[in-house]
């Protein structure tokens, strides 16, 4: 998403007067295709740095030191119980060493459990910037245990002078185990971002939203669709690339991007899904026309919606689609996104609801850094986000946006009687933009306007007509001939959407109020089909 | 909460062009940056995008060609060709003249080329 760049093309220029130019636009063609990959390389690598940057290696490397540690439990327990079979068989080991392995493997999981609170502890000081404790472990009860990383298992002798037993490495296993999850959790803290680094991502971000420009003019300057093909995946990766760095902004608390005119609902949730790794699997429905967010929260609506929609896609099966629809709530409006991946589990979801809704701790430890950017979205901008699951037996995401960041985009002569409608004309749309900033992200806060909307009846227009309003308003062009069409659409006219085909449900966009959005039984959900089966 | 100052300020999001195609590049039915399209009588009722609801709109009382429409549209010539095409697959444009990317013998043209070439 990006300014696109105003088009210097004349409306009256027409190919009479410009005829078409073979060997200029081969020469284009081929500059282009020389620089841009060169300049999209260049991105991922900024992106993947971004990444590294990312304040969230803290989650991930607590992640691989806990699996790490419980992994080397499982093996340490695993040749135990397979070495104890061996010695009862073999009834060779004597009562004495059988009792310190009992107590050895005893106390393994109070260790463990003190050792995880502590690396955690630690993990939740280094992403606020403290100094994490150092790691204390409870001392052995049969004795000193010697200095974590010096001489194997094997190699040890218990107290009392015995040779070693299989469970004997058990509790020393564990101690070397936590000790590198947390001396991971100091390293990744030493990683943390600084403002250098940070400076680097904004300039990542600036050369990204140059590049994004650039493919603006390119798209304009060829009518050869290999090489836009070409042009089209290099943007899609911009795109993402875009994304991804500035997802590393939002999660080190920084507001990469904003816009100041309202945008169309229709545009934020196409243009989220279009930042999707597989963008052609999201599918839009119509939403709710009239309807446009208010440019300070749109950039970030777009972003944790992309977050949200690719996170049903990663996690559903290849050839499946994920629907993005949005209906009006009693004070708002809420987005669901829908998969039909495998579901999860009551404790898996609840998990994911604790993520998304921890203030102070956005991320939390499981490294999901999609997960991670919702959250800071959510929580800067008072959404609530839930999830659900669906009919589908898939995962059902949804978000409420409060009334504060909505705009109604009234565009119906009648609306001059309710003068604090605001229109997205040009003209009157930047007072809609200097919206206080304050106003935004609280819950509870409704513009009173937004009160006497009706859920049904709704005026239509500023999803199409803010598109090309401009253009619209200098031609003049009237909808006389059109009439009044039921606008629908699902993300593009694909050749195959377009024909008559059978008439497609209205989406639903009756109001949905809180009970029933976070009430354990969504109603939405008896609608799942609506505004998708007809055209598929 | 506060909110911190935006990096970057735009004035406005787009849907990036591929998304407005799904990524096709190709017209369904054969159209050219000249090809003048009017609206049919029928209504977009179905599965039409908001870029192709607003090319029917502005396509309706009068022709245009695509030209005309991708710079109407602020979409790239070669994505308003897609775009048209399928509104003309779906019947909801049509040729406002002879289609002379599809029939190069139209009479009117060659005379007027053959004035051209006699008048050099």
């Amino acid at each position: 998403m990006t300014t696109r760049p105003q088009r210097h093309r004349s409306a009256s220029a027409t190919p009479a007067s410009d005829p078409p130019e073979g060997g200029r636009t081969s020469l284009r063609s081929a500059t282009l295709l020389g620089a841009l990959p060169a300049a999209s390389a260049t991105l991922l690598a900024g992106a993947a740095y971004a990444a590294a940057l990312s304040p969230l290696p803290t989650s991930a490397a607590v992640g691989a030191g806990i699996c790490a540690a419980i992994g080397c439990v499982a093996v340490t327990t695993t040749a135990t119980v397979a070495a104890r079979r061996d010695a009862a068989r073999t009834a060779a080991r004597s009562a004495s060493r059988e009792e310190t392995a009992e107590a050895a493997a005893a106390v393994v999981p109070a260790l463990l459990e003190e050792g995880l609170r502590q690396i955690a502890s630690a993990a939740r000081r280094v992403r606020r910037g403290e100094t994490p404790e150092p790691l204390e472990l409870p001392a052995s009860p049969a004795g000193p245990v010697p200095a974590a990383g010096r001489g194997s298992a094997a190699s040890r002798a218990v107290p009392g002078g015995q040779p070693a037993g299989p469970a004997d490495g058990l509790e020393d296993a564990v101690r070397r185990a936590l000790t590198a999850a947390h001396t991971a959790v100091l390293t990744a803290g030493s990683r943390r971002h600084t403002d250098a680094s940070l400076a680097i991502v904004r300039k990542i971000q600036a050369l990204v939203l140059m590049a994004l420009e650039l493919l603006d003019d390119a798209h304009d300057r060829t009518e050869d669709p290999e090489l836009l093909d070409v042009l089209f995946r290099i943007d899609h990766l911009v795109t993402r690339t875009q994304r991804a760095v500035e997802s590393a902004a939002v999660l080190d608390g920084r507001l990469p991007r904003a816009v100041r005119r309202p945008v169309p609902l229709a545009t934020v949730l196409r243009q989220a899904a279009a930042e999707t790794e597989d963008y052609t699997r999201i599918e839009v429905a119509p939403p709710p026309a009239g309807y446009a967010l208010v440019g300070p929260a749109a950039a970030e609506v777009i972003h944790l919606v992309a977050e949200l929609a690719e996170n049903g896609a990663r996690f559903s099966p290849a050839g499946t689609k994920v629907t993005v629809r949005a209906a009006l709530a009693r004070e708002g409006l809420v987005v669901e996104i829908d998969d039909r991946g495998p579901g999860l589990t009551g404790d898996q979801l609840e998990e994911m609801n604790q993520v998304v809704s921890l203030v102070h701790e956005p991320g939390g430890d499981d490294g999901r850094t999609g997960l991670a950017v919702v959250a800071r979205v959510a929580q800067r901008l008072g959404l609530a986000v839930r999830f659900q699951t669906n009919l589908y037996g898939g995962v059902q995401a949804l978000v409420r946006l409060p009334a504060t960041l909505l705009h109604l985009a009234d565009e119906d002569p009648a609306g001059h009687d309710r003068p604090e409608h605001r229109r997205t004309d040009p003209s009157t749309a930047h007072a809609a933009d200097t919206m206080p900033l304050g106003r935004v992200g609280q819950p509870g806060q409704v513009r009173p306007e937004f009160r006497t909307v009706p859920a049904t009846g709704l005026r239509r227009g500023v999803t199409e007509r803010a598109v090309t309003e401009r253009a619209v308003t200098e031609r003049a062009v009237t909808e006389r001939a059109v009439g009044e069409p039921a606008v629908r659409w699902r993300g593009s006219a694909r050749a195959e959407d377009v024909p008559g085909s059978v008439p497609r449900p209205a989406p639903h966009s009756g109001p949905l109020g809180d009970d029933a959005l976070f009430g354990p039984h969504h109603p939405g959900a008896w609608r799942a089909d609506d505004g998708r089966t007809g055209g598929r | 909460m506060a909110r911190p100052d935006p990096w970057v300020t735009q004035e406005t999001a787009t849907v990036r062009a591929y998304a407005v195609t799904l990524g096709r590049t190709r017209p369904a039915v054969p159209v050219e940056a000249d090809s003048l399209v009017r609206a049919a009588a029928r209504p977009p009722y179905d599965a039409v995008s908001p870029e192709a609801l607003t090319a029917v709109r502005l396509c309706a009382g009068q022709a245009l060609s695509v030209a005309e429409l991708a710079t109407l549209l602020q979409l790239p010539l070669q994505v308003t060709k897609v775009v048209v095409a399928d509104l003309l697959g779906g019947g909801f444009l049509i040729h406002a003249m002879p289609d002379r990317s599809a029939d190069g013998s139209d009479p009117t043209l060659l005379e007027a080329v053959l004035d051209g070439l006699r008048n050099l």
